[in-house]
């Protein structure tokens, strides 16, 4: 038996720290709308607190499961199968907002797309555990360890998901450099993005539209540009210090998503540059004791599997609080453990479970 | 030296890598370890190390395992010329050896031995002489315990005595002994230190570390060994079979004298030595110089060296069948090694000779094969070079050891000894020259008892 040592205490607070401040600023940007919707101002802050206890609880479990025991083909390739099918079976699903995301099960609804980012991160691990010395064989070891990706995205782009497919991009990319992958193979894999890209953005009117809101939000402020303009105000309002928790305008209704994918600016209105810098300061330590555990651990399957989920979290953060400053053309992507969602946060928290687990590792 | 948390790579698992890796396991290193060697030869050392948490790589060196490490402890069968090894130190990585990394942590006095020939007798001698004057001793090194082991029972007050090899000599730093011991210098190795300076200049590192109160004892019959006096700090102690020396020991007459710094005494007859074979005296002077100097009373030394058997595998007596006798000395893996034991035994030698060569010169036994053996007896893959090289006795190709040994036995006629020493490594048909010896024991053992149970049988049916 393996020696444990405790999980990495810095790690785990962070994560109940998130998870909190989330369901603060959920409540905060939710409860007006939810009086007006539902007739109860906790209507979302209950629903997204039971996820909460489900995905902490999960997290709890799954830290306390030897990651080893996930290296089988048997599971490996039954998630990503099972991923692959759900994928392809929201399509048989009534869509919400034009898009085909979600899969209804009776009052329960969740993205596949999800499951996506945790099943390519297992498939990396895995199969790169045992070929990364010769990443630089692209025929028999870079293709076939990113195929599934390029798979999975494909699918999520037709949902149409654009972000959410960049963001598993940009997490097998980030697996595949630890695994020791030449730069100029990235060089190459961006340029053969340019192309599909170009088709996705530039003739997708409501894409494109976004861009060009992105480039000058105040050309169409009623409309494509609304949406940006909306959070900018929300984040120039709070200023220094904030409006203080529940204080905001930005969402009573001028801000779409406000409990959702653009709950950062709601922190950034209420709570001020302090509070915005705080979300980014909790996962600056996420990211480096993400990135510590994968690196000093010996064994390559934890190293990939460590680093995937820390890219994860990471690179979701990263799009999100983008897009919410106007660094970004708009995307619908969550803030990790904070914006309002039940699928993503369980999610996340399990497999950052997997993460913890990790770093109980002596090895 | 702090290791807890860092990430460790020990390369090849033989006991010292497995010993290394364990220790440093313990001590909260991340460790992972590489071997050449296939899971499937390995099936023992990799469930013990994957219960530690330890990470292994069997079957190859992974390049990129190499890369991102922060110290590389290698074991002493690890050339050192390894593609990745050359690279990791390029990149600044910190490569040592198991003796370095045991050095780093062991307290107490240590005694190293090394030399071509002999280590094992001497250590073991020493050892026990040292240990006769009740002081906490712990022997081993390259043979036996790794030096690592001695970690948690070693106290300032231990003495530690250590068989220590050119390869490991190779990767110190700050290996420090109070007593440095060389033997002898001879060509030995050649396959992996490709020339004699190399090989002489790694044997002088054990003095590297000395100081002025440290003491290095030198073979006053070994010209190379003459030449190191001067790369050392240490007082110099010699030993000598030939010749009276200035401090040290050695013969004169027949008896063992010490001259020490103060005074002159004499520690024992030669006829009280109970090992066997010239080569023998020059071990035993020695381990008398190491035992003298770490204030050894010489009464006791006495005692030590009149009832010190050989050391197993080393000119080991095995047993006599028929009047011929059996001698196992497997831990031969060299010429010099061979030559050695053949000078033991005037004549009438029948002599096992190969196994995996190691890049030797055979044609160097061939003044002696001419003199004192009868025939020799070829084994394993070296056996078409030495069939080549050899002159002056009749050679017969066996293959085998057991054919090797039927074919000697059945030819030897009494007063004949029978001696396996092969002048090259065992890994071609044996794990290791211990399992070789013990094959070869074992096959004597089994004549033995055929021809007891013979003899019984023949009395009896004579009564009959």
């Amino acid at each position: 038996m393996a020696k444990r040592v405790s999980v990495d205490k810095w790690l785990f607070t962070v994560i109940l720290l998130l998870v909190f401040l989330g369901l603060i600023m959920v409540f905060s940007a939710s409860a007006v709308m939810a009086r007006e919707r539902f007739g109860s101002s906790y209507s979302f802050l209950l629903r997204q607190l039971g996820w909460a206890g489900a995905g902490i609880a999960a997290m709890l479990v799954v830290m306390n499961i030897d990651y080893k025991q996930y290296r089988r083909s048997s599971i490996v390739f039954t998630f990503l199968g099972f991923t692959c099918l759900l994928l392809v079976g929201v399509f048989l699903f009534h869509d919400s907002h034009n898009t085909h995301r979600w899969i209804k099960l009776g009052p329960l609804s969740f993205q596949p797309s999800e499951l996506a980012k945790p099943a390519i991160i297992l498939y990396l691990a895995y199969f790169l555990e045992s070929r990364w010395q010769q990443i630089a064989d692209w025929k028999h070891v870079l293709l076939p360890a990113a195929a599934p990706s390029l798979l999975l995205a494909a699918l999520i782009v037709k949902e149409p998901d654009l972000g959410t497919a960049v963001a598993c991009m940009a997490i097998t990319t980030s697996v595949l450099y630890i695994a020791g992958m030449k730069m100029r193979y990235l060089g190459y894999g961006f340029l053969a993005s340019l192309l599909p890209l170009y088709f996705l953005i530039v003739h997708v009117s409501y894409r494109w539209h976004r861009i060009i809101a992105f480039l000058d939000p105040w050309k169409d402020p009623q409309g494509h540009g609304f949406h940006i303009i909306q959070s900018m105000i929300a984040v120039s309002t709070g200023g220094l210090m904030g409006t203080g928790l529940m204080e905001g305008k930005q969402k009573l209704f001028y801000l779409p998503e406000p409990h959702t994918d653009f709950i950062y600016a709601n922190i950034a209105e209420e709570l001020g540059l302090w509070g915005a810098a705080l979300v980014v300061i909790l996962f600056s330590i996420f990211l480096y004791r993400g990135i510590r555990t994968a690196l000093r651990n010996q064994d390559p399957f934890a190293r990939f599997l460590a680093t995937g989920i820390t890219a994860m979290v990471v690179v979701q953060a990263l799009i999100n609080m983008s897009v919410v400053l106007g660094m970004m053309p708009t995307k619908g992507i969550p803030l990790p453990f904070i914006s309002y969602g039940g699928s993503s946060l369980f999610i996340t928290l399990a497999s950052v479970g997997v993460l913890l687990n990790i770093t109980q590792q002596t090895d | 030296m702090e290791v807890k948390g860092k990430r460790v790579l020990v390369v090849g698992l033989g006991k010292s890598g497995i010993a290394s890796a364990l220790f440093l396991a313990d001590r909260g290193a991340r460790v992972a370890v590489s071997d050449t060697k296939s899971e499937e030869e390995l099936p023992r050392e990799i469930p013990l190390l994957l219960d530690r948490g330890i990470v292994v790589e069997a079957g190859y060196h992974g390049e990129r395992t190499f890369k991102e490490q922060e110290l590389i402890v290698i074991s002493p069968g690890v050339p050192a010329d390894v593609p990745q090894l050359l690279q990791a130190r390029q990149a600044g990585i910190p490569v040592i050896g198991e003796v370095e990394l045991a050095a780093r942590y062991l307290k107490g006095k240590i005694v190293a031995i090394t030399g071509s020939n002999g280590k094992t007798t001497t250590t073991t001698l020493a050892g026990e002489i040292i240990a006769a004057s009740g002081r906490q001793t712990l022997v081993g090194g390259n043979i036996g315990t790794p030096a690592i082991s001695f970690v948690e029972s070693a106290t300032d007050e231990t003495w530690i005595v250590l068989e220590v090899s050119s390869f490991q000599l190779e990767t110190i730093e700050t290996f420090h002994p109070k007593i440095a011991v060389v033997l002898n210098v001879t060509p030995d190795h050649l396959d992996r230190h490709h020339t004699f300076a190399n090989y002489a200049a790694a044997k002088a590192r054990i003095f590297e570390n000395q100081a002025s109160n440290d003491f290095a004892v030198l073979n006053a019959d070994d010209a190379t060994c003459i030449a190191m006096a001067d790369k050392t700090k240490a007082g110099v102690y010699w030993f000598s079979r030939q010749r009276e020396v200035d401090h040290g020991a050695f013969v004169s007459g027949d008896s063992i004298i010490w001259r020490g710094a103060a005074k002159e005494q004499a520690v024992m007859p030669i006829a009280e030595i109970s090992l066997k074979g010239t080569h023998n005296v020059e071990n035993v002077l020695a381990a008398v110089c190491s035992g003298m100097l770490a204030g050894v009373d010489p009464a006791h030394i006495r005692r030590i060296v009149a009832n010190f058997k050989a050391v197993e595998h080393r000119l080991e007596y095995v047993a006599t069948i028929r009047g011929v006798q059996y001698y196992n000395d497997s831990k031969a893996t060299n010429v010099d090694a061979t030559i050695k034991a053949l000078e033991s035994f005037p004549s009438g030698i029948h002599l096992i000779l190969g196994g995996k060569d190691k890049g030797s010169d055979y044609s160097v036994l061939n003044s002696l094969l001419e003199n004192r053996v009868k025939r020799v007896y070829t084994i394993g893959s070296a056996a078409a070079k030495i069939e080549s090289q050899v002159r002056g006795s009749e050679v017969v190709g066996a293959g085998t050891i057991d054919n090797a040994l039927r074919r000697a036995s059945e030819s030897a006629t009494p007063g004949d000894i029978v001696l396996l020493a092969p002048a090259c490594a065992s890994f071609d048909q044996f794990v290791s020259y211990e399992h070789r010896g013990r094959v070869f024991k074992d096959l004597v053992k089994q004549m033995e008892a055929r021809e007891l149970q013979h003899a019984g049988s023949a009395r009896a049916g004579g009564k009959g």
